[in-house]
This record gives structure tokens, C-alpha cells and sequence, in this order.
């Protein structure tokens, strides 16, 4: 740098960038007008091309090449996208075939193909025309899922979910062959809901892996899997399952009334699916159950429920789902009664310390000193003698550091998650006491929560409980037992309200109807002879009244 | 579409507002008023009650699926639907009011004799306001999960007493006399003050024409649950609760021990109570909307529910004095209940009926 250049003035360089309103911005939920593959091949690549951008677009793959049949050459192209097929299944059993075969098959002149019947001994030629289209379909292309399409806009849906669409010169249709073959996770342990007794296939991303896993488990015609899309953009592909015989047809029409009336540009996963078909808008209450579980999903198909499969997601969403099934493990029904039962009441027991447990503490260290022992009262009082803050302060500090360190568990990568969350809770719940911040009673008050906070198997279901046990906490803190049962009998009153797909949520508690299946307490497996009639099955029972037909 | 009742519902309902009644205020006055004698009296006030509701669930039948409204504007145009209609709005609303004040008046005493009781009202009539806002459905799903755990308490409550029991506080068992206990007791049939609902419901049920049965198990569940809060509180206690404001149900539940652990389970009782108070301020205020949209044919009452709630707010407020306290409990609220239970619906039955068959068989 010379002397001049460092005494002359060089204002100041900002880089600024602003997004700003698009001055063309497109908001259109209406279906893109209907457009025919044209005889004219060039009009179809061109089509292709500005369709797909071709020339910014890196991974869209246009491969043109000459078709001869007949001694005639006929310009061909084959459009698809790099990554989502089988380049090798392209290789042998398309562009083989249709490059290298065709050239073996040249036919004379004049010709037309002869075929030849024998009837009543007469034998009869009869001239067949050549017809290209068929005789791609019916001779060069050995590949089981080939379709003629017409609409230019349904062969590029195609291309986008990983098909090969070939275009021909002079045909007015193409074909759309299905050679996916991209990448993907292998059926696997589930992650979430992990069982000792049971299964363990979890769901994968891929739909027709999901669709063939419920197919592998109940083995029956009766199981229909009916497909839809899902996204103007994303044309996201989504499987509505149910067995047939069973499902009363009333749900499978409102099912696919919802889904189909969907507008939305993109659709991605299928807890926000869940959230589009939920009747519930204000409650933040789960109302469909969602699982990565192939064995649950077929347990509640075989109720007489709906599953939905979203392609790209391991979850399913069963529908419809009601209070007690948030509360079920697909364990259940592989344990015997008694343990079931047991794990059972120790879940609703969960349900309900999560929810009420750090509300009634602070109710009864405040209010109502009488329902606890004079020793303990007494210890309590002792415990928080050094600590200067008042009780809730002490317990929402404590309940957030708890859910901080469940967050940042999940956020951290696996092999840290858990040594972070027994050090995190160890080294801050006894810095904390030793500091005189907290007192250890809360602590025991606050880890017994998060305990009873991992046991309930739903995720989305327990994260509702955490939210609305502050609100519990600050009324008990406020009025006591009266603003805690005050709020109990809102959030009872908010339950009963809900509904999932017509079904009452906390069906079958306030129903007389029968509901073996299930019922609060489950029932042995010989005993699982109706389904649940909250749910209005097609086929009542699912079992005689006798199974153990050997014993009797 | 509104969803129809079934029976379980309606009859857990119809408990819901005896049990509160009882609770708070009914089983105390009929022991204050015939002391030794108030359990055969409550014997005596069962069987009438019973057979009070079989025979006006009997001239009911003759409407099947309608209710009193219905039958009232069969009898007497718009014009007698109204005025039955009103008057039925403003004694709910003096329920729901005294309600909202006795429960409060309860509440400060036994744990707030700091908080001001504009406060407690207030957070009664919040969480009323609330529920009533999530729809007509859920109110009536919640009395069902609620009721049976109430009915189990007082059977536990009474198990739980039965030690410190002294039976001999039923003697004189007639009382202050044969007059006084049977004659002028019997006016404590408001302990059935369920009863005022039940002809509400015919439109609203699954099934209209179990009217009968539903009438019936109501009030023997009723019966039962009177007597055992009844006797839980005469065997207990001989004339101290006389100069109690608590509600006696509550002092009873003072003495019960269990094990050393639970030193005193009164606050698990206000707990349950206070479930069980607030579903029956729900359910009364479900009926104030209901008759005010079947009479003035509103297509949603929820608009009306905070108006309500406001116009019992400050009527509960309004009651400050023990004596108009008194005189309401006492002696207005009988008169209305059996003016609007028993008397009202007699007279509409009955000329319905007389209307139907003069208009058949002229």
C-alpha cells in the first residue's frame, strides 16, 4: 500500500441485503391447467426442459436417443432424476432393450406382423396393423409396473417420486416406468417406543415398506390401502389403511374427506398431517394417536380403526384415538393381566403426578398443613429454613432447570445426551441444595415429576402434562386445593370436549357401551371378545366367547 | 348438532345437584330443624320423594320427549312458556347465586378468613364461565367421571366414622314431637333438589321414554346418599353443629383417622367437593342458557353465559348479611322448590293432560 493510498478517504463498506417483497409472487391453490403429451417430440422436450429448468437444475436427467422399429428411426427421450432411480435397472432393462433390440426387430417393408388361429381346423390369417405404443408395451420394456399416461402434468409427478417417463416421437402418449431406486433406511429397532416383550420392526420413511409391514402382519385381502396426495407443490403421497370388513365406513369416508380437502402447498411430515384433520383447534391435546410401530398400527386396524401412512415418515397416525390408548404401551396385550394391569394403573398414576404433583406440594405446604404428619411437616418446614426464596420461586426455577436439561439431553448428540442428563441433574440439583437456593424436599418433589413425566408412552400426550402442570402449580400456589381442583375440573371439562373423529375422547370412561378391547383395565386374551363399541364397528365381535376351544 | 344424553348421564347429573344441595346446606337444616328425629324423617322424606316423582314422571309420560317447556306452550301458547320460562330463570339464578355464596362463605371460612370474598366468588365463577364455554356435552361427561367418586367418599366418610358413631343420638327418635317432625319435617323434601331439573331433560335424552326409570334411580340413589349423610352427622354429633356455620359433612370428616400418616383428610374432602360444587353451578347455569335460548330462540347461548354469570355474582355478593343468608336458605328456597318442583309442574302436567284428552275425546 502506498503513502497516498493510506492517507485518502475510503468510506466505509457495508454489505446490505434485504429480502423484499417478490414483485410477481404467485398464490395460486388452484390446479395447474391440463396439458397433452404432443405428437411432436420436440414440443414434449422443450416442455421438459422449461418444466424442470433444465438448465439450472443439476440432477434432472434428459437421455435422448433413436428407436428403430420398422426401419424407421424414431427420436426418443427418457427424462429422470438423478439419485431417485436405479441407473442400473435403466441401463439393462430400458435403454437396452428399446436401443439394442429394436434393431434386431426390423421388419420388412410392407410389413404387418401375421398371426395365425386355428379354428374348427380352418386356419385363419388375420393382418394386424403395427402399432408402436403396443408394441413398446407389449414386447421391449420387461418392466412390471409400466403405464401409458397422457397428461404431461401426471408424468411429472411421476419423474418428481422417482419414475422414467419415455417419450417417442409420433406417440401422443408416454410411458411412465417405475424404476426407483434411491437410497433409504433400512427396517429398523423402533427408537421411540422401545418394548422388552414384542416386535421389534419400527416403521421406515419409505410408504411402500410401511404399507408392505402392515400387509406382512395381517395377512388379509380385507386390508385396504388407499392412496391420496397430500401438498399442491410436494404432492406428498399418503396411504389411508383399514380393514374393510371391520371399520365402520362412516370413518373411512370423513377420514378421506379431510385429507382430500387439504390445501396446502407442502406437506411434510405426519404430525403436521395430524394437526390438519384434528377437530381440535384451540386444545393443544393430542387427539390422533401417532406410532412408529407396525404391530400397534395393526392392533388398532383390527378395532376397527383407521391408519395413515405419510410417505417420508416413519410415523403413522391412528385415527381415531381416545384418552385411554395415550395411556396403553404396545406391550399390553403381550404381558400377562396382572402385569399389564399393573404397569397400567402405574401409568395413570404417572399421568396424574405429572400433572397435579408439583400444584399439590405447593397447595400443601401452603394451605393445607393438616393432611401431612407433624414430623414431616416439621422437616419440611426445617428443609426451607435457609432458603430465601419463596416456595414457587424455588419450584419453577427448579422445573425449568429440569426441562432445560431434558431439551438440551435430546438436542446433544446421543453418546453425550445421557451422561449430560444424570450430570446435569446430579451436579445442579445438589449445587443448588448446598447453595441454600432450593430445598431437597423439592428436589425429591421435582425428579419424582420428571420420572413420572418419561413413564407415559406417548410423547406428544406428556408433553401437554408438562405444560399444564405449571398452571396447576400456579393455582395451588394462589387458592390451594380449591383453585387446584378448580382447574382440574376445566381440564376434565376440556377432555370431555374433545373429539376425535366423532368419538368422544374420554370414551369408553363416561359410556356404557362394551369396550372390552379397551377398557380401563385390560382383560386376558381370551377374554378380548368385542371390540370397542365407542368406535362403531362394522364386525362386533372380535373373537367367540369361547377361544380356548381346546380346553372345552 | 347437539348430542343426545343418555341415562347414565341425566341421573349422575340429577345426584350432582342433591349431593351439592346436601353438602352444603340440606342435611344441616334438617338436623337442625328435627334433631333426634331427622333419620326417620329422612326415611319418611325418601319415600315421598319417590313416590312424589313416580307419579309426575307418570303425567309426564303422556308428552314423551317433551319437556315442561314444550308441555307449558302445548297448554298455553307462547305467552305461559315465557312466563314459566322467566320464572324458572330467576329461581336457578337465586340457586346458583346462593350456591356460589354458600360455597364461598364455606371456603373462607375453613381457609381463607384473610381473602376477601369477592375473590373466592370470583374464582368460582371463573372456572364456571370457562366450562360452560366448552359446550353442553362436556359438562355432562364430567359430572359422570365426577359423581361416582363422590358417592364413594361419603360411603368412605361414614366407614371412616362409624368408630366415633354414638347411636344414642337418635334418641328421643321422634324428636320434638310427632307434629313437628313429620308434619313440618316433611318440607325438607328440598333435599331432593335434583328433582327441579328432571323435567328439563325429556328433549335432551337418547331415550325420552325411560323418563320413568331415570326418575326412579334418581331417587333412590338420592334416598341413600341422604341417609347416610344423615346418620353419618346425627350419630357423630349430638348438639354442637347447631352452632356451627360449617357445613356439617365437613366437620364429620375431621374425626375420621386414617393410619398416622393422613393426620386429618378434610382437605382431600374440599377437594372433591369443590370438583362436585362447581360441575353443580355448571349444570344449573346449563339450564338458565337452555330455557333462555328455548325462549327467546337464540341459535347459541354462549353469549348469555358471562351475563348470567355476572347478574349471580352480584347477587351472591349482595347477600352479605347472615340473617337474609338465613332467610334464603331457610325458608325462600324451600317455598321456591316446592312452588318450581312439585307445584308448577303439577299444574302444567295436569292441564296438558286435561287438554290432550278434551281435544281427542271431546
Amino acid at each position: 500500500m502506498n503513502i497516498k493510498e493510506l492517507f485518502s478517504y475510503h468510506p466505509k463498506q457495508y454489505y446490505n441485503f434485504e429480502l423484499k417483497p417478490t414483485c410477481n409472487a404467485l398464490q395460486n391453490f388452484e390446479p395447474a391447467p391440463k396439458q397433452n403429451v404432443s405428437s411432436n417430440i420436440e414440443l414434449n422436450l422443450k416442455y421438459i426442459q422449461s418444466k424442470y429448468q433444465t438448465n439450472i437444475n443439476s440432477d434432472i436427467m434428459i437421455r435422448t436417443f433413436n428407436l428403430i422399429a420398422q426401419n424407421r428411426t424414431y427420436k426418443a427421450f427418457l427424462v429422470y432424476i438423478d439419485g431417485m432411480v436405479d441407473s442400473k435397472l435403466i441401463n439393462d432393462f430400458v435403454l437396452e432393450p428399446l436401443m439394442l433390440r429394436s434393431y434386431s426387430n426390423t421388419y420388412t417393408k410392407n410389413s404387418n406382423q401375421l398371426t395365425s388361429e386355428n379354428n374348427y381346423n380352418i386356419s385363419v390369417k388375420k393382418m394386424t396393423k403395427f402399432n408402436l405404443e403396443n408394441y413398446i408395451y407389449d414386447s421391449l420394456i420387461p418392466q412390471n409396473n409400466l403405464t401409458k399416461k397422457t397428461e404431461l402434468n401426471k408424468l411429472v409427478e411421476s419423474v418428481n417420486s422417482g419414475n422414467c417417463a419415455l417419450f417417442i416421437d409420433t406417440l401422443e402418449i408416454a410411458f411412465d416406468i417405475d424404476i426407483k431406486g434411491f437410497k433409504q433406511r433400512s427396517v429398523d429397532t423402533p427408537q421411540n417406543e422401545n418394548i422388552i416383550n414384542g416386535p421389534q420392526e419400527a416403521f421406515v420413511e419409505n410408504i411402500r415398506v410401511n404399507t408392505s409391514l402392515l400387509r406382512r402382519i395381517l395377512n388379509n385381502e380385507n386390508l385396504i390401502i388407499e392412496s391420496m396426495q397430500v401438498g399442491e407443490i410436494s404432492k406428498t403421497q399418503v396411504a389411508v389403511c383399514y380393514m374393510q370388513n371391520i371399520i365402520n365406513p362412516e370413518l373411512v369416508k370423513e377420514i378421506k374427506y379431510r385429507i382430500n380437502n387439504i390445501k396446502l402447498d407442502s406437506l411434510i411430515s405426519s404430525g403436521q398431517l395430524a394437526q390438519l384433520i384434528e377437530e381440535n383447534e384451540k386444545i393443544d391435546i393430542p387427539t390422533l394417536l401417532e406410532t412408529e410401530r407396525p404391530d400397534k398400527c395393526s392392533k388398532f386396524l383390527m378395532q376397527g380403526r383407521a391408519v395413515i401412512l405419510v410417505n417420508g415418515n416413519p410415523y403413522a397416525i391412528i385415527a381415531p384415538a381416545v384418552l385411554i390408548d395415550f395411556l396403553a404401551s404396545p406391550e399390553d396385550t403381550n404381558l400377562k393381566t396382572l402385569f399389564a394391569n399393573f404397569l397400567k394403573v402405574l401409568r395413570i398414576l404417572a399421568y396424574f403426578i405429572t400433572l397435579l404433583a408439583p400444584g399439590m406440594f405447593i397447595a400443601i405446604t401452603g394451605f393445607h398443613h393438616e393432611l401431612l404428619p407433624t414430623e414431616l411437616l416439621f422437616s419440611i418446614l426445617a428443609s426451607r429454613e435457609h432458603v430465601p426464596f419463596p416456595i414457587i420461586f424455588e419450584l419453577i426455577l427448579m422445573e425449568i432447570s429440569f426441562e432445560l436439561i431434558r431439551e438440551s439431553g435430546i438436542r446433544v448428540p446421543a453418546p453425550i445426551g445421557a451422561t449430560l442428563g444424570i450430570v446435569g441433574a446430579l451436579i445442579l440439583g445438589d449445587a443448588a441444595v448446598s447453595a441454600h437456593i432450593v430445598s431437597p424436599i423439592l428436589i425429591i418433589i421435582v425428579a419424582i415429576t420428571g420420572l413420572s413425566s418419561f413413564a407415559i408412552p406417548d410423547f406428544a400426550f406428556s408433553f401437554h402434562l408438562r405444560i399444564y402442570r405449571f398452571l396447576f402449580t400456579l393455582l395451588g400456589f394462589c387458592a390451594g386445593f380449591i383453585g387446584i381442583g378448580a382447574g382440574l375440573l376445566v381440564y376434565i371439562n376440556m377432555l370431555c370436549s374433545m373429539n376425535s373423529f366423532g368419538v368422544s375422547f374420554v370414551s369408553p370412561l363416561t359410556s356404557s357401551l362394551s369396550t372390552h378391547l379397551n377398557s380401563f383395565f385390560i382383560k386376558p386374551a381370551w377374554k378380548y371378545e368385542k371390540r370397542p363399541g365407542f368406535i362403531q364397528p362394522k364386525k362386533k365381535y372380535a373373537q367367540p366367547k369361547i377361544s380356548k376351544k381346546w380346553r372345552y | 348438532m347437539e348430542r343426545k344424553l343418555g341415562n347414565f348421564e341425566v341421573i349422575n347429573s340429577l345426584i350432582m345437584m342433591s349431593i351439592a344441595d346436601i353438602v352444603l346446606t340440606s342435611a344441616g337444616i334438617l338436623i337442625k330443624e328435627v334433631n333426634s328425629a331427622s333419620l326417620l324423617t329422612s326415611c319418611l322424606i325418601s319415600i315421598l320423594g319417590i313416590f312424589i316423582t313416580f307419579i309426575m314422571c307418570k303425567l309426564s309420560k303422556n308428552f314423551i320427549g317433551k319437556d315442561i317447556l314444550n308441555i307449558s306452550e302445548y297448554l298455553g301458547g307462547k305467552i305461559l312458556k315465557t312466563i314459566v320460562g322467566f320464572g324458572f330463570v330467576i329461581y336457578f339464578i337465586l340457586i346458583l347465586a346462593l350456591f356460589l355464596r354458600q360455597t364461598s362463605d364455606a371456603m373462607q371460612l375453613i381457609y381463607y378468613p384473610l381473602t376477601h370474598i369477592i375473590f373466592i366468588i370470583a374464582l368460582l365463577s371463573i372456572a364456571t364461565g370457562i366450562i360452560a364455554n366448552f359446550g353442553n356435552n362436556s359438562i355432562f361427561k364430567a359430572t359422570s367421571l365426577i359423581v361416582p367418586f363422590l358417592y364413594t367418599a361419603i360411603f368412605l366418610i361414614f366407614i371412616g366414622n362409624t368408630k366415633n358413631f354414638n347411636i344414642d343420638n337418635m334418641f328421643p327418635i321422634f324428636g320434638n314431637g310427632f307434629n313437628h317432625s313429620f308434619i313440618k319435617g316433611l318440607t325438607n323434601i328440598f333435599t331432593f333438589s335434583g328433582l327441579s331439573y328432571l323435567f328439563f331433560f325429556p328433549s335432551k335424552l337418547k331415550k325420552p321414554e325411560e323418563i320413568t326409570k331415570i326418575g326412579l334411580i334418581f331417587s333412590i340413589l338420592n334416598c341413600v346418599y341422604l341417609i347416610f349423610c344423615v346418620a353419618d352427622i346425627l350419630f357423630l354429633f349430638s348438639d354442637t353443629m347447631n352452632h356451627s356455620q360449617l357445613p356439617p359433612l365437613y366437620i364429620s370428616v375431621r374425626y375420621i383417622e386414617f393410619g398416622t400418616f393422613f393426620q386429618r383428610m378434610d382437605a382431600a374432602f374440599i377437594f372433591l367437593c369443590v370438583l362436585g360444587l362447581i360441575s353443580a353451578l355448571n349444570i344449573n347455569l346449563y339450564f338458565i342458557l337452555e330455557i333462555l335460548k328455548n325462549i327467546t330462540n337464540l341459535s347459541d347461548s354462549k353469549p348469555l353465559i358471562f351475563p348470567c354469570l355476572l347478574t349471580a355474582f352480584g347477587i351472591a355478593l349482595g347477600l352479605k348479611q347472615d340473617s337474609t343468608l338465613d332467610f334464603l336458605e331457610n325458608s325462600l328456597s324451600k317455598i321456591l322448590f316446592i312452588v318450581f318442583t312439585f307445584v308448577v309442574p303439577l299444574i302444567i302436567f295436569i292441564g296438558a293432560f286435561l287438554k290432550k284428552k278434551f281435544k281427542y275425546n271431546p
